[in-house]
């Protein structure tokens, strides 16, 4: 009985997808995890926080109800930050529920506890001690926040993005300070903003959002700025001490010595994988120099029947790549073809207000890469729906290459654009040039006209500027 | 890129061969057709042709190994090449000596790159955006290329770019460049080297002769002016001497007929394509008219202009250039008076047409001035004999004297 063809460790977005798609291509299959089915995407990431903004967004509107006609009494209007918490909670657990029913239509063998591996074929469960043995294993084991050190975590008001989620009270005029400019410390430092708290963003490099192109980076900075959202770029926090119910930052700005105080601080400032404690020596799997699992062209670790995906290999920490790569492992186990990724020709979100969307090259990344590069941008505000809708914020960018239009990169910001891109990935996939983007009907009216207009910018014109 | 060189089946109850001698060992040239070793069959030891041409990387099949028809023998390619890909398949084919069958355990043995497909010369080539404009742009016929997945996509016009063309070596060995006196370089891709590779194929393979006739074309002179008159649109010889072929290919079907890649088999083909040569911007083009014998030189006429037009202006459709099972060069435009053109692969035949020019000519002991051109048939030595060839050439030449005939 505990045989099994294949054993996935880590129930998150990749493994319990390899764990479903496995199962679907008739391996007997299993699936160790500690925690929660859905991993941190599910419990402590994409999802509760896109329940939240979606509060937040609620909340954004009602406050401007009156541009649109709607008289309400401002004194009536009572955010109650625990309630959407507790939405947030209870949409995770929901999720959390259909994935649990999903391994059980599959037959997928659910383990709770730690894996700890025996070696490249077997491994014991925790604290349980049963031993499964299979052929081959997935590690998908994800990632947690990186914490800076010299910062007492043990202080309730310092919190990571998971201590975030767990907060209860939220309400105008809490200090709060965000440690990271990327997407999770950008999507809380947003919603905390809604709610009315004073929010700063420290960030060490010279931009918000500093992996997005850096036109979208100055919209969102220039967006921010009219939310009265502070941000302090090329600036270090030199350290962080408790002061009462206070705690009171030292930063360095551009060299400038300044000290801050505030209620609250997310520290957001990237990943590390989780590779401790699960015995991967025994196994003979190999780290690269960053602390990841290694793995080959067909995410085969350096122990031959082991696989890894998702974050704990370091290639894009996206909850969809981990899903993607989770496809790809299984075919490489059933020595089926096995689709070779290009990474940088992922679709990536950031579920701020407004919203940032992007695939392929920035701009600066396609010149250094030695593109001839052609760039066609579209503003919302020459696009019908988004006047219509009152978003009239951000716009749409296609990097492009001269030679053939090549699509390089597309790069969108503005309100809801997250549902934009997966048109922009796949007219990459499917290797569009602008001209045929161009050519493709947009419906009308519709935010995704902006895509076609950007297309037509780059061959020539567009036709609504 | 490199291939794999399978045993041959070089006769009827041949299903195998046991290796008996290597004549090339890794890092010597073979060429198609050539003997590159000896092997055991159902008849005796056999000298056996290599089916590729190019460098031996692996010598797959040792002595002593017994292989079946059509399993590898050898890879054959340019030299420094990556051939874990055919190794792997080989190995994944199960059909590997045991020297080959890699150190993979047996939990994981290493998954197939992502698997080449090669696609049938009649189906249409599935084709990303982009790869279409870059082929276009680079004179690559999309028909040649390689594709990893579903379709062809950029990653596969750049590898088909840089891979070396499958051309026929030639015995020279110095392939450097003179010294001085270029005084501009050209290169050689594109549609250049396939015209290139496809002339040493045939010439390479082809055991060929020529026969020419004489035609008087007085009456097919009349006949097209006569068709003109009562067509819609103009009809050129070209589409006459289609028809003419295409009647005398049903007379003689042997000349509509393929020698099959291995050399073990004669196709007789079903339909009747001619190809018709043709000089564009990019180099000789040859659109297909399909299905002659069931047209009227009319049809045929609108058929051609089609062609000619997509062809020129690069915008083919799939089957325009391919699929013919006889062809026509006429270079009768040029004032040539009679030429012999090099076959088409794997067609048995091409017909050259000359200039028809007024000669003096003797008709019942009377010198007379008739319009006279001259029509050479290549023809592939190995599927007919010149006896067949000269009759069927002559019956052509007899059509187009008297094109009423083509009727009946």
């Amino acid at each position: 009985m505990n045989k099994f063809d294949l054993i996935v460790i880590g129930g998150g977005p990749g493994g319990y997808v390899a764990a479903i798609y496995a199962a679907q291509k008739g391996l007997k299959t299993a699936l160790v995890e500690k925690a929660d089915l859905g991993g941190v995407c599910l419990n402590w990431g994409c999802i509760p926080t896109k329940a939240l903004a979606k509060n937040a967004e609620v909340l954004r509107t009602v406050k401007e109800a009156d541009k649109y006609g709607i008289t309400l009494n401002t004194n009536s209007i009572k955010a109650d930050y625990a309630a959407a918490q507790k939405r947030s909670r209870e949409v995770s657990g929901k999720l959390t529920m259909g994935i649990k029913s999903l391994m059980k239509k599959n037959k997928v063998t659910v383990f709770k506890g730690e894996a700890n591996l025996i070696n490249g074929a077997s491994l014991k469960i925790m604290p349980t001690g049963e031993i499964l043995e299979t052929k081959n294993m997935i590690l998908a084991t994800g990632s947690h926040a990186f914490r800076i050190p010299g910062i007492d975590y043990s202080n309730p008001n310092i919190m990571t993005s998971k201590e975030a989620l767990q907060l209860t009270e939220v309400k105008e005029g809490d200090q709060i300070v965000v440690i990271g400019a990327g997407a999770i410390g950008m999507e809380f430092s947003s919603i905390w903003d809604s709610y009315g708290a004073e929010v700063t963003v420290i960030e060490m490099l010279p931009h918000l959002l500093p992996n997005e192109d850096a036109d979208v980076s100055k919209e969102m900075e220039k967006s921010f700025k009219k939310r009265g959202i502070k941000y302090k770029l090329e600036t270090k926090v030199s350290s962080v001490a408790a002061e009462g119910s206070k705690l009171k930052l030292v930063i360095d700005e551009k060299g400038k010595t300044e000290t801050i105080t505030c209620d609250r601080l997310l520290v957001s400032a990237g990943i590390r994988p989780n590779v401790e404690g699960i015995g991967l020596e025994k196994a003979g799997i190999k780290l690269t120099d960053r602390g990841y699992v290694q793995v080959d062209d067909n995410l085969k670790t350096t122990c031959p029947s082991i696989y890894a995906i998702g974050d704990v290999t370091g290639k894009l920490a996206l909850a969809h790549v981990a899903s993607a790569q989770a496809l790809a492992a299984v075919h490489a186990i059933l020595k089926e073809p096995v689709k070779q990724f290009d990474y940088a020709n992922m679709p990536r979100c950031t579920y701020t207000y407004p919203e940032v969307a992007s695939v392929g090259l920035t701009e600066d990344q396609a010149k250094n890469s030695g593109y001839d590069v052609k760039v066609g941008t579209f503003p919302m505000v020459a696009n019908g729906k988004s006047v219509a809708m009152n978003e009239t914020g951000g716009f749409v960018k296609i990097v492009a290459d001269s030679k053939y239009n090549e699509i390089l990169g597309v790069h969108f910001i503005g309100a809801h654009v997250t549902e934009l891109i997966s048109a922009a990935a796949s007219y990459i996939d499917l290797e569009f040039t602008a001209d045929d983007i161009a050519q493709v009907v947009h419906p009308h009216p519709s935010v995704s006209e902006a895509i076609m207009e950007a297309a037509h910018a780059v061959v020539g014109h567009a036709i609504h500027i | 890129m490199a291939k794999l060189m399978n045993m041959p089946k070089i006769g009827v109850n041949m299903t195998d061969g046991t290796v008996t001698e290597w004549y090339v060992n890794e890092g010597d040239e073979v060429k198609f057709g050539e003997m590159a070793l000896a092997a055991e069959t159902d008849k005796d030891v056999q000298d056996i042709p290599a089916d590729q041409t190019g460098t031996v990387l692996k010598i797959i099949a040792q002595v002593g190994d017994n292989v079946e028809c059509h399993k590898p023998l050898a890879i054959v390619g340019t030299p420094g090449e990556n051939i874990d890909s055919l190794l792997a398949e080989i190995s994944g084919g199960g059909a590997a000596p045991a020297a080959l069958e890699a150190e993979a355990a047996p939990a994981a043995a290493p998954a197939p790159a992502a698997e080449v497909v090669e696609k049938s010369p009649t189906g249409r080539v599935p084709v990303s955006p982009l790869a279409k404009k870059m082929a276009k742009d680079m004179g690559i016929d999309l028909a040649n290329v390689k594709y990893s997945g579903v379709r062809v996509t950029k990653a596969d016009i750049l590898a088909y770019e840089e891979a070396p063309q499958p051309v026929v070596s030639t015995p020279v060995a110095a392939t450097a460049a003179p010294a001085a006196g270029i005084r501009n370089t050209v290169p050689y891709t594109g549609v250049r080297r396939v015209i290139g590779s496809r002339m040493t194929e045939s010439v390479v393979t082809k055991p060929w002769a020529a026969l020419t006739v004489a035609v008087d074309m007085t009456k097919a002179i009349e006949w097209r002016n006569r068709v003109n008159e009562l067509a819609d649109i103009k009809v050129g010889f070209n589409e006459m001497f289609a028809k003419a072929c295409s009647r005398a290919l049903q007379e003689f079907p042997m000349m509509n007929s393929q020698l099959a890649a291995d050399g073990t088999e004669i196709y007789e083909m079903e339909d009747i394509n001619i190809g018709i040569a043709v000089n564009t911007d990019r180099g000789l083009m040859v659109p297909v008219l399909k299905n002659v014998a069931a047209k009227g030189v009319v049809e045929l006429a609108k058929d051609f202009s089609g062609l000619v037009n997509r062809t020129k202006d690069q915008e083919n459709i799939q089957g325009d250039l391919s699929g013919a099972t006889f062809t026509i060069s006429n270079l009768g435009s040029r004032g040539i008076a009679s030429f012999r053109a090099v076959i088409n692969p794997p067609e048995c035949g091409i017909l050259a047409v000359g200039a028809t020019v007024k000669t003096p000519v003797v008709i019942d002991d009377e010198i007379v001035i008739r319009p006279m051109m001259n029509i050479t048939l290549s023809f592939d030595h190995r599927i007919v004999d010149g006896d067949y060839a000269a009759q069927f050439v002559a019956y052509i030449g007899k059509l187009l004297e008297d094109p009423m005939k083509i009727l009946m």
